[in-house]
């Protein structure tokens, strides 16, 4: 899946470090999910859009679309 | 400046741990006396020695760390789970199909092969398997 998380964690300031440890996971886990390479658990997906204030399908997007 | 205290057990589950320990091992090298019909003394000494070890890890595994050690929530989120997951079900995969060629091999062949030595080779090649595609997996997707 696509996502713009590392833009929204950009604009907050944020290192990789600071929303791993705001989302309770690695910092390479943070990595991959901006990367495209981890697609991330329903419920970490929920974790993520409740700390940027979203809902999931604003964040996440399926490749190409 | 902020310090944090490690959490450390109740006496009596190190007592406990302890208590384990010794019978895991005083047994270990009992039977392994009792089994072999000489040197009974030696030998169980030389396996209750050789058993304190992993005596030592599964006592405080079963009596210690359930206090010490805080279980992380979100562990299954992580990509490293997944990385592991992966790994294990490879080498799970490699060690079938190890299993059965070397089977078909002895079969033809007709060789005797020492269990100690195959069970031993089994345990070897799994983890080393899953440590290798682990490494391999993470490397990749980094």
């Amino acid at each position: 899946m696509d996502n713009d998380l590392a833009d929204r964690r950009a604009q907050l300031g944020w290192s990789q470090a600071r929303l791993a440890e705001e989302l309770g996971v690695s910092r390479q886990t943070v990595i991959s999910i901006e990367r495209g390479r981890f697609d991330p658990s329903l419920p970490l997906a929920f974790r993520i859009a409740a700390t940027f204030g979203c809902a999931i399908e604003e964040l996440f997007r399926p490749e190409g679309a | 400046m902020t310090t944090t205290t490690r959490p450390t057990a109740p006496p009596e589950a190190y007592a406990k741990a302890g208590l384990f320990t010794l019978a895991v091992a005083v047994t270990a090298g009992a039977v392994a006396g009792w089994a072999r019909s000489d040197e009974f003394w030696l030998v169980a000494t030389v396996f209750a020695v050789c058993t304190l070890g992993p005596a030592i890890a599964l006592g405080w595994l079963i009596f210690v760390s359930g206090h010490t050690v805080q279980p992380d929530p979100h562990v299954e989120d992580s990509v490293e789970a997944r990385w592991v997951e992966r790994a294990c079900s490879g080498a799970f995969v490699d060690l079938v199909v190890a299993t059965g060629l070397a089977l078909t091999l002895t079969s033809v062949l007709d060789l005797e092969v020492p269990g100690g030595l195959v069970l031993l080779a089994v345990l070897a090649g799994a983890g080393i398997d899953a440590v290798l595609r682990y490494a391999v997996i993470s490397r990749r997707e980094c």
